[in-house]
């Protein structure tokens, strides 16, 4: 949807689709050729690495270092040689476009240059020191790859750190590159939608990829106040739960997806009725959005009908590990904003949405959001954010 | 507020070119290296986990009948720390990898860029990080908190690290912390291009820890960041080098030998030491 807040936003509230061609690779052999590819520019913000550094870059990293910029920008940091800055980051291929390349040249070449340099840049652990480094920051980093609940997972441990004191603040988020190898994984498992993803319509027919990358500045709320910060929101609760029904494929009725938003609205203090909007995990696959239905009318019970809820995947498609990162900052702009974001492309909706689809866009008083974000491997994660008075 | 428990070591597991147990990986003493054919290049010299002595008792479950060889050591590791008897429903899994599933991904990358449209869905799922440590979740029937962790040797700890805060912090009872790496050609040939002289190696260690309100036999007492730049390693001279396995296999040498410390080089402020007591 863009660079930054200011350009996201806007087209979120719009209800804009930013599904195109991949121009990244070749999608001829696919059943489909679009996704939500970054129009990424060349350029950097204003960063610690040196030139050479910056050339070697993957396009995953760039966007982190797009991110992760805005967000040291906007919570105004000023002591960055802080020596504990814990980095959590979520994602679930890393910088696999490195890792192609790698592959490419080994199986078609003798010169080894560059091989050594890919390597090494492909660790998602030395994409994280990479980010550090750009960012001026020092500190341990945790890279969860929890494939598409990663980045929830990320902001939720970030949360526990500075929750429990481990942490005097944190640096968190997700991401994810578009790549060949992810590209194709989901096509082979016809899990692309050859027409359009449409969340929660009847008759959806798959997901479309996308990628991209968030971050967020987490801290005790004593220390933001003190300050002076623009404060988003409040990280209230956090749930996480493992589904075992099978590898890639949700419990039907949405078991670990019950418990992972029981778990997370219990740690906020809050029952369903308070959850004025839910950012779902909603792909578009016939299989996750009816298992996410139903876990969300056994959790509100007699409430689903006045809970809103949309997936904005169909506008900017599924970002894998860095779906939960990126989407915490949609619903973070639809809290702050008041609005909120519609499920685009449908046209008629499923049975299961016995909650309020959001499908067109809404103006509405937003104190508690929830987003959900399931995985492969069954990792499910649900955040809750609190608007503070 | 209740005092912070005891963080118990209550079983360890190890998969090894050693063998299939954690007595294995201390008793062995001259472990063969073999050679592994790299395609248009030089074969590199590694030790590889021998054929189990026994079929593996999960051989048959759903969940790992074609799972790759990481997941089945992870397993096996795992199992032997669990032990028996013991209710699994609620077992936390953090897994800490470094290349986690090569295997799966070369094939599955090899099928792609042959005809992108007849690459195998069958190999796909089981390239994720996460697909091994889902497995365990799906093997135990536990349906807590399970995190994938990529990092570097040192992961292991790193592991160590988060499954102490989460049994700190009372949100679990009992976690397994396990790692694991497996051969393949791509990662044989990568390590070759930081050092020609390592051997690779592959394997799993797994720790079993709970939360315990009484000084346990065996007790994790502390976890440190350490800029140290000198350490001894007592397993890869006999194992060769197994990467994101690494400090798993280090950890449970030295808890079977009576060592009370382990440090693994890391990138700066990450924690590398840990340091086990034993209590009447």
């Amino acid at each position: 949807m863009g660079l930054g807040w200011d350009q996201n936003a806007p087209g979120f509230r719009a209800g804009r689709s930013a599904i195109s061609d991949v121009t990244l690779f070749d999608t001829s052999r696919q059943r489909t050729g679009r996704a939500g590819q970054v129009d990424l520019p060349d350029s950097l913000p204003a960063n610690h690495l040196t030139p050479r550094q910056q050339r070697r870059l993957d396009r995953a990293t760039r966007m982190l270092i797009h991110a992760g910029s805005e967000a040291l920008t906007s919570a105004i940091w000023s002591d960055r040689s802080n020596p504990y800055t814990p980095l959590v980051l979520g994602t679930s291929a890393g910088a696999m476009e490195l890792g192609e390349a790698y592959y490419r040249q080994l199986a078609s070449a003798t010169s080894k240059r560059g091989q050594a340099t890919r390597i090494h840049g492909y660790q998602p652990q030395n994409q994280a020191h990479t980010l550090t480094g750009a960012l001026g920051l020092r500190g341990p980093a945790t890279v969860i790859t929890n494939a598409c609940a990663s980045g929830a997972n990320a902001l939720g441990h970030a949360a526990d750190l500075v929750a429990t004191g481990r942490a005097d603040r944190a640096l968190a988020g997700g991401y994810d590159a578009l790549c060949l190898l992810v590209f194709a994984g989901f096509d082979s498992l016809q899990a692309l939608s050859p027409t359009v993803a449409r969340p929660f319509d009847e008759h959806r027919d798959g997901l479309a990829l996308g990628e991209g990358a968030a971050m967020f500045t987490i801290e005790p709320l004593e220390s933001a106040r003190a300050r002076g910060a623009s404060i988003l929101a409040e990280i209230a609760g956090y749930g996480a739960t493992t589904d075992v029904h099978h590898l890639t494929q949700p419990h039907p009725e949405g078991d670990a997806a019950l418990a992972s938003m029981d778990a997370a609205c219990a740690q906020a203090g809050i029952a369903p009725p308070d959850i004025d909007y839910i950012n779902s995990h909603g792909t578009g696959t016939p299989l996750n959005d009816v298992a996410e239905g139903h876990a969300i009318r056994r959790w509100a019970g007699d409430a689903t009908p006045t809970i809103s809820v949309s997936s904005t995947k169909g506008a900017i498609g599924h970002l894998l590990g860095g779906a939960g990162a990126v989407e915490s900052a949609i619903t973070l702009m639809a809290l702050t904003g008041n609005w909120l974001p519609p499920c685009i492309a449908v046209r008629q909706p499923d049975p299961v949405c016995t909650f309020d689809l959001v499908t067109t866009p809404r103006d509405k008083p937003i104190r508690h959001a929830l987003t959900n974000s399931f995985g492969f491997g069954g990792a499910n994660a649900t955040l809750v954010f609190r608007k503070l008075d | 507020m209740s005092a912070p428990p005891y963080i118990a070591i209550s079983g360890t597991g190890a998969v090894s070119p050693a063998g299939w147990t954690a007595a294995d990986l201390t008793t062995a003493t001259d472990i063969p290296i073999t050679e592994l054919d790299i395609p248009g290049a030089e074969p590199v010299l590694v030790r590889r986990v021998p054929a189990p002595p026994a079929p593996l008792p999960f051989a048959r479950h759903p969940r790992l009948r074609r799972a790759s060889p990481i997941a089945r050591f992870a397993t096996a590791a795992a199992i032997e720390a669990v032990g028996t008897g013991r209710d699994t429903s609620r077992l936390g899994v953090i897994f800490t990898v470094m290349n986690a599933c090569v295997n799966y991904s070369h094939r599955f990358f090899r099928e792609v860029l042959e005809d992108p449209s007849t690459a195998s869905p069958i190999l796909f799922p089981e390239t994720v990080f996460n697909a091994p440590s889902s497995h365990l979740s799906a093997y135990f029937g536990s349906t807590a908190p399970n995190n994938t962790i990529v990092h570097d040797a040192s992961g292991f700890i790193a592991g160590l690290d988060l499954a102490a805060a989460w049994l700190a912090d009372r949100h679990l009872d009992a976690c397994l912390v396990v790692c694991a790496e497996e051969i393949d050609p791509l990662s044989a040939t990568a390590l070759r291009y930081f050092d020609r002289r390592a051997i690779p190696a592959e394997g799993a260690a797994a720790v079993l820890l709970e939360a315990t309100d009484t000084p346990p036999p065996i007790e994790l007492t502390e976890i440190t960041p350490t800029n140290h730049t000198s350490h001894t390693n007592h397993t890869i001279p006999l194992l060769g080098n197994t990467l994101g396995a690494l400090a798993g296999l280090e950890v449970i040498h030295a808890l079977h030998t009576g060592r009370t410390t382990v440090h693994t080089p890391s990138l700066p402020d990450h924690v590398s030491t840990v340091t086990f007591s034993t209590n009447p």
